[in-house]
C-alpha cells in the first residue's frame, strides 16, 4: 500500500523515470518559487483527478475513456486557476499561464489511463499523491539549479554579490541540459542499486 | 446504434456535472476576481501618479490604430490634473501592458507594467525590485530580533528610469544612461517593448489633443 505512494517519489519519479510532463518542467522551472507553486497545484489537480476517475471507472465506456478524463481534468484545473485568481492573486499572475497547461500535462492523463481507471480509490489517491509530490521534488530540483546558475537568485533572493550569472541557464536551452544531466545522474544511480 | 446512444449519453452527463460545478466555483469566486482586478488597477494608477486624489473612469482612444485606454487624473477638487494612459505592446514572448502617468504637457510622472509574461531573469526583471538583501542577510534576518518597517511600495529599478523623462527622451540604450532608458542586460526587447509601450501612447495622446483643441 505504501509502495503506491513511495513509487513516485524515485522508482518511478514521473519526469525522471518516466519523462511525462515534461512540457511544464521546462516552463515553470526557471525559478523555485514559480516550481513550487506549479507543483502544488499539479498535486492538488492530481489527486482528485485519480480519485474521480476511479471513482467512475465503471461508469466510462473504454471508448470514450480519454474524452471523460480530459472533461474531469480540464474542470479541476479551471477550479483551480479561480480560486487562484480569487484568493491567492500574486501566485495566479506567477504562474497562471501554467495552470491552463496542466490539463495537458501527461502526467495525469497517464496516470488516469494507466492507474487510475483499473485501482480502487485508496489506491488510486496514494498513486496521484506520490506522483505529485515525486514531480513537485523534481521541479524543485530543476529549478533551483537553473535560478541558482543561471540568475544568481534562489528564491528571488541575490546569492553572490555581483556574479553575472550563466543566462542560457534560465532559457529553454539550459532546461534541457539541466534535465538531462539530472536524468543520467537518477539512471546511473538507479542502475546501480 | 446503441453503443453510441450509450457513450453519447455517458459524455453529456459528464460534461453536465462538470458545467455545473464550474458554474458554481464560478459564482463563488467571481466576484472576488473582480475586486481584485479593480484594486490591482488602483494601485497600479496610485502609483503611476504619486498624489492623485481619484480617477476617472476609462475611456478609449487609438494608438496606430490599436484601442488603448486612458484615465483623467483627478484632486480633491475634482479638476483634471494629468492623464494616465494604458497601454499593451508584443515583448518577446507576451503581451506586455504599461500604465503610464502624465502631466497635461506631456512630462511622465511615471510607469507602472500592469502584466507581462516574459523570460524570468531576463525580459521579466522589468518588475524586479532591488533586493535590499541577499540570501544570507534574509536567512540571517529570520533569526534576529530587528524589524524592519517597509512603508512604501518598492518601485522596479527599470521602471523608476521613466520618471520625470520627456517624450525625446524615451530611446532604448545599451549603456548606463539617465538621459534615456537603460536596457536590462540580456532583454534589448522587453525593454524596448516597455518603452515603447510608454511612448506610443503618450505621441497618440498629444496628437489627439492638438487636434481637438485646434477644432
Amino acid at each position: 500500500m505504501i509502495k503506491e505512494f513511495i513509487k513516485g517519489l524515485w522508482e518511478k519519479n514521473p519526469v525522471f523515470v518516466l519523462a511525462l510532463g515534461l512540457c511544464p518542467t521546462l516552463a515553470v522551472t526557471t525559478s523555485v518559487q514559480n516550481a513550487i507553486g506549479m507543483g502544488l497545484s499539479t498535486i492538488f489537480v492530481l489527486t482528485f483527478s485519480n480519485i474521480i476517475i476511479s471513482l467512475i471507472k465503471g461508469f466510462i465506456p473504454a471508448k470514450i475513456r480519454i474524452p471523460c478524463y480530459i472533461t474531469v481534468i480540464a474542470l479541476l484545473v479551471t477550479i483551480v486557476d479561480l480560486v487562484l485568481a480569487a484568493y491567492f492573486p500574486d501566485i495566479s499572475k506567477a504562474i497562471g499561464l501554467f495552470i491552463k497547461l496542466i490539463v495537458v500535462n501527461c502526467i495525469i492523463l497517464g496516470r488516469a489511463e494507466a492507474f487510475a481507471s483499473k485501482n480502487n480509490v485508496l489506491r488510486s489517491t496514494l498513486d496521484g499523491l506520490g506522483m505529485g509530490i515525486g514531480f513537485l521534488l523534481a521541479l524543485i530540483i530543476i529549478a533551483s539549479c537553473r535560478e541558482v546558475l543561471g540568475a544568481n537568485k534562489f528564491f528571488g533572493y541575490e546569492l553572490i554579490p555581483g556574479f553575472r550569472p550563466v543566462s542560457i541557464m534560465v532559457l529553454p536551452a539550459g532546461a534541457f541540459i539541466t534535465m538531462g544531466v539530472i536524468m543520467a545522474l537518477f539512471n546511473m544511480k538507479k542502475s546501480k542499486g | 446504434m446503441k453503443e453510441f446512444i450509450h457513450y453519447a449519453l455517458v459524455l453529456m452527463i459528464i460534461a453536465g456535472v462538470a458545467g455545473v460545478s464550474l458554474h458554481g466555483v464560478n459564482q463563488l469566486t467571481k466576484d472576488k476576481i473582480t475586486q481584485q482586478e479593480r484594486e490591482k488597477l488602483l494601485a497600479g494608477q496610485n502609483i503611476a501618479y504619486p498624489g492623485a486624489a481619484s480617477f476617472s473612469a476609462a475611456k478609449e482612444f487609438s494608438v496606430k490604430g490599436k484601442p488603448a485606454t486612458y484615465y483623467e487624473v483627478l484632486d480633491a477638487q475634482n479638476a483634471v490634473i494629468g492623464y494616465e494612459l494604458q497601454y499593451a505592446v508584443q515583448g518577446y514572448q507576451s503581451q506586455v501592458t504599461v500604465l503610464t502617468g502624465i502631466e497635461p504637457g506631456g512630462t511622465i510622472k511615471a510607469i507602472r507594467v500592469l502584466g507581462q509574461a516574459e523570460t524570468p531573469g531576463l525580459g521579466a526583471e522589468v518588475e524586479a525590485i532591488p533586493t535590499s538583501e541577499t540570501l544570507w542577510q534574509a536567512i540571517g534576518g529570520l533569526f534576529s530580533k530587528k524589524k524592519e518597517v517597509k512603508t512604501e511600495t518598492p518601485i522596479p529599478a527599470f521602471q523608476a528610469q521613466f520618471a520625470g523623462k520627456k517624450l525625446d527622451q524615451l530611446k532604448v540604450v545599451k549603456e548606463k544612461t539617465t538621459e534615456n532608458i537603460e536596457a536590462i542586460s540580456g532583454a534589448t526587447i522587453t525593454s524596448d517593448a516597455v518603452t515603447r509601450a510608454v511612448r506610443e501612447p503618450i505621441e497618440a495622446f498629444l496628437a489627439l489633443q492638438k487636434q481637438q483643441t485646434q477644432q
